[in-house]
């Protein structure tokens, strides 16, 4: 490979990663006081907590050559149903155990459908998408749930942290997160079953001739994917100490924005924890950063777009192989 | 008598595999030219260079005793060609008419809306030089079987577009593949009209006969080299079956081995199913069993029913055992598959040799939490590496990195590692240099020599020849002949898999 060659191909893998430093250095230098902070930046990682779960698990549908449009849905269902039984009276525990076990149920329909079934992802989740939601309506009659009905304890645990130093605190939900991405680390590289779904992503077809059981680690990876949905959907509520139908819906997008955004980063173009994660930083830093210089939200959604676009654009434009 | 198009000194390579190595055409107006090779002679690339979808090395090319490029030929209308390829690529829910012109330019109304009457009555006249006139344009695809789907396939040769001059030379890959008697007579009474018409037709296909029947003048390739360039009345069968054949020096076969086990691994009895009709065989120790015949005869249809994914009835058993052949146990069972298509069915490109060479077997290497247990595996790929011997950097390598000789290899590493008892083989060496087909000779060789029984594909007759102990000659999806491969010639093996008498062949 000559230099120029070696050149492009560091730009392509690591380009996405420099150009979420340059984000940085930029909001850095418009808000030297404020932005390249220990507290700002343990805020970020507080406020992408959420995406980050679930990109992280959406990641892993995503190896396995799948992808899964149901989560944002799941995320309010879940969440809902713990805050619907809190109100009537049901323990903190029976509650998230329940809001999870529905986030593996769904997961299980959305795998039967996809790896069983036969049917396509996009087909088969753009329809549970919709089942979700109405059953969320359905539980909750349509209203918000907040104040006396959700346990105090719930709301306090995202106000609440590690102590480092004296007013700082590592959050919870940032904990969560962190150890969502161990998890999954050690599942996608360390596990057979991590391994065998890499190839089950790669090459559908010669995985099921070499005996893989591609059914099952497709319907494996969607409830691992429905539970993450679960749980980041009851940190919503717990960041929230709220609970309203709708409250996950935007979580679909972003997450599979930033598997995309991540997709750039790997060698062979599959998706990837470390990328995934760049991805969900990008997207907190980038809705961090602009609300700091006091721009609209709405003009951050279009920054947000044309980020990921110039992201994935960059990279296709340097990959021409094969 | 100046010829309509004669290319020479034609020169193609895939990286450092050479494919076409000066190879002449000379084609004349009004003639059917038959152009014959087999696999891997050159004759798709030697196509492709003419459509454009490959530019050649080097290439001198004169029109009408004109010299020129071929892409100024094409580009100026000069040269003006129709294509006609083998495979049945219809789209099944437009229209007869909609297909028949797909990639041409539509007859509209204004520019814009499509005329449907015109559409309708185009067809029908393109269909017309087919001698067909009981297909409806206006029929959706899906309608018609798959006899009638190919000649609206061919039909589109015919169609004569406004504004663009009428094609000068026809090309057909062997498009009689999937054509009945009769309506391969449809098709070559309208060849024989476009010849009195004065255009120029290149035929190429594997079938003698047709050969025979319909051509004037005959060119053979045989590894990318012209092995005969003569008029057809002055041929016999026997030698253009000579020609592409010939005796490839280089090759140079392992010596069998001259005891065979008495002791039968597998045993096919009445084996059926919608492509085979009542196969019986069976297989010993340590034997490789070849299995030839013309594509579509039914051979790999064998190894996917023996893979467990195929429909079957018929009754099976695997040492002196009942056995019904399951995909998810395939690999547990200690069997093993090599896939004809190395890419899309044996690989999976984006990952590592490690993971590639022992794709069935990942979770062999885990502990009852499923966590893999790295090291070894590592091991394992190297071990398995250096057995193969691979070319490349190391076992984390990307497959995709490694030349199609190697990607092979790795298959071979992955097939041979649980010590299988039978070795199921599609095509082992297509699209492999010359030298990776000999470690891969040596490596089928030395399998069955451990015991392992082998059951192998092959389109390359020297290579069935040179390896096998036996060979089955299927056609139809029945066995017509069971030869012992010792001694055998290739050009006999290549009559018996065409369905030359054996009256003729001893002659």
């Amino acid at each position: 490979m000559t230099v120029s060659l070696q050149l492009a191909s560091l730009l392509r893998r690591y380009g996405t990663f420099l150009g979420f430093l340059l984000i940085v250095s930029f909001f850095w230098s418009q808000r030297p006081e404020t932005f390249m902070t220990t507290r700002n930046w343990l805020n970020i990682t507080q406020q992408v907590s959420i995406l980050c779960v679930i990109s992280l698990t959406m990641t892993l549908v995503m190896v396995g050559g799948d992808f899964d449009l149901s989560v944002g849905s799941m995320a309010s269902l879940s969440g809902m149903i713990a805050a619907v039984l809190w109100q009537q009276e049901v323990s903190l525990f029976g509650a998230l155990g329940a809001a999870i076990l529905v986030g593996g149920f769904g997961g299980v329909f959305n795998g039967v459908l996809v790896a069983y079934a036969g049917l396509s992802a996009f087909v088969a989740t753009l329809g549970t998408l919709t089942i979700f939601s109405g059953l969320a309506l359905l539980v909750s009659d349509g209203k918000t749930i907040f104040g006396r009905a959700i346990p105090e304890i719930v709301g306090d645990f995202s106000r609440g942290g590690i102590s480092l130093t004296e007013g700082i605190q590592l959050p919870n939900l940032t904990l969560i997160a962190v150890s969502v991405l161990i998890f999954m680390g050690i599942v996608l590289q360390n596990t057979v079953f991590g391994r065998n779904l890499h190839a089950v992503g790669g090459n559908r077809e010669a995985s099921l001739l070499a005996g893989v059981p591609v059914a099952r680690l497709r319907l494996i990876a969607f409830v691992v994917n429905g539970v993450g949905a679960a749980i980041a959907g009851l940190m919503l509520v717990s960041r929230l100490s709220s609970a309203n139908p709708t409250q996950g819906d935007g979580l679909m997008l972003n997450a599979i924005a930033s598997v995309f955004v991540g997709m750039t980063m790997s060698e062979e173009g599959e998706p990837n924890l470390f990328g995934t994660l760049t991805g969900v930083l990008i997207l907190g830093v980038l809705s961090n950063g602009l609300t700091q210089l006091r721009i609209d939200t709405y003009v951050q959604q279009i920054l947000t777009g044309l980020i990921i676009i110039a992201a994935v654009l960059f990279s296709r434009l340097s990959l021409r192989r094969r | 008598m100046i010829p309509f198009l004669h290319l020479s000194n034609l020169q193609k390579s895939f990286g450092s595999v050479p494919v076409l190595r000066g190879v002449e055409l000379t084609l004349f107006s009004g003639e059917i030219h038959g152009l014959m090779g087999e696999n891997g002679a050159g004759k798709s690339t030697l196509i492709k260079i003419l459509s454009g979808n490959l530019v050649a090395d080097s290439i001198t090319c004169t029109l009408n005793g004109e010299s020129l490029s071929l892409a100024e030929a094409r580009q100026s209308g000069q040269l003006s060609m129709r294509f006609i390829h083998q495979e049945l690529n219809s789209i099944a829910h437009l229209s007869v008419a909609e297909n028949l012109m797909l990639g041409k330019q539509l007859p509209t109304w204004a520019k814009i809306f499509v005329n449907q009457q015109k559409l309708s009555e185009l067809t029908r006249v393109a269909l017309a030089e087919l001698g067909i006139t009981y297909i409806d344009p206006k029929q959706r695809m899906s309608h018609l079987g798959a006899g009638d789907q190919m000649l609206v396939k061919l039909g589109s040769a015919f169609v004569v577009e406004s504004g663009k001059p009428a094609a000068q030379l026809y090309v057909l890959d062997e498009p009689t593949a999937s054509l009945m008697p009769s309506e391969t007579g449809k098709l070559f009474a309208a060849l024989e009209r476009l010849k009195q018409k004065g255009s120029a037709i290149l035929y190429v296909s594997h079938r003698l006969d047709e050969i025979f029947q319909i051509t004037d003048r005959i060119t053979v390739l045989q590894d990318g080299r012209n092995t005969m360039a003569e008029k057809t009345k002055m041929l016999k069968p026997q030698t253009v079956v000579e020609a592409m054949t010939g005796r490839k020096i280089s090759q140079h076969y392992p010596g069998r081995s001259d005891i065979l086990s008495k002791e039968v691994l597998l045993s096919v009895q009445d084996l059926r199913n919608a492509k085979l009709k009542s196969l019986n065989f069976s297989l010993h120790k340590g034997e490789i069993l070849g299995l030839a015949g013309l594509g579509g005869s039914g051979r790999s249809e064998v190894l996917r029913t023996l893979l467990g994914i195929r429909d079957f009835s018929g009754t099976l058993s695997l040492e002196g055992n009942p056995w019904q052949p399951k995909l998810q146990n395939f690999w547990q069972e200690r069997l093993a598959f090599i896939p004809e298509e190395r890419r899309s069915e044996g690989l999976v490109l984006n990952q590592t040799v490690a993971t590639n060479s022992h794709l069935p077997f990942i979770s062999n290497f885990g502990n009852f939490l499923g966590l893999l247990f790295q090291q070894k595996l590592r091991q394992e790929s190297e071990e398995a590496w250096s057995r193969v011997k691979v070319q490349g950097t190391g076992i984390t390598q990307r497959i995709w990195q490694l030349s199609g000789g190697n990607q092979q290899k790795v298959l071979f590493a992955r097939a041979t590692w649980d010590y299988p008892k039978l070795l199921l083989l599609d095509e082992p060496t297509r699209g492999v240099d010359v030298g990776a087909k000999q470690e891969i000779y040596s490596l089928i060789r030395q399998a069955s020599q451990e015991g392992k029984s082998v059951l192998m594909v092959s389109s390359e007759l020297g290579e069935l020849i040179g390896l096998c102990d036996r060979i089955l000659v299927l056609r139809d999806g029945q066995i017509y002949h069971e030869l012992q491969a010792a001694g055998l010639r290739e050009a006999d093996l290549l009559a018996y898999c065409q369905g030359v008498r054996a009256a003729e062949i001893t002659e």
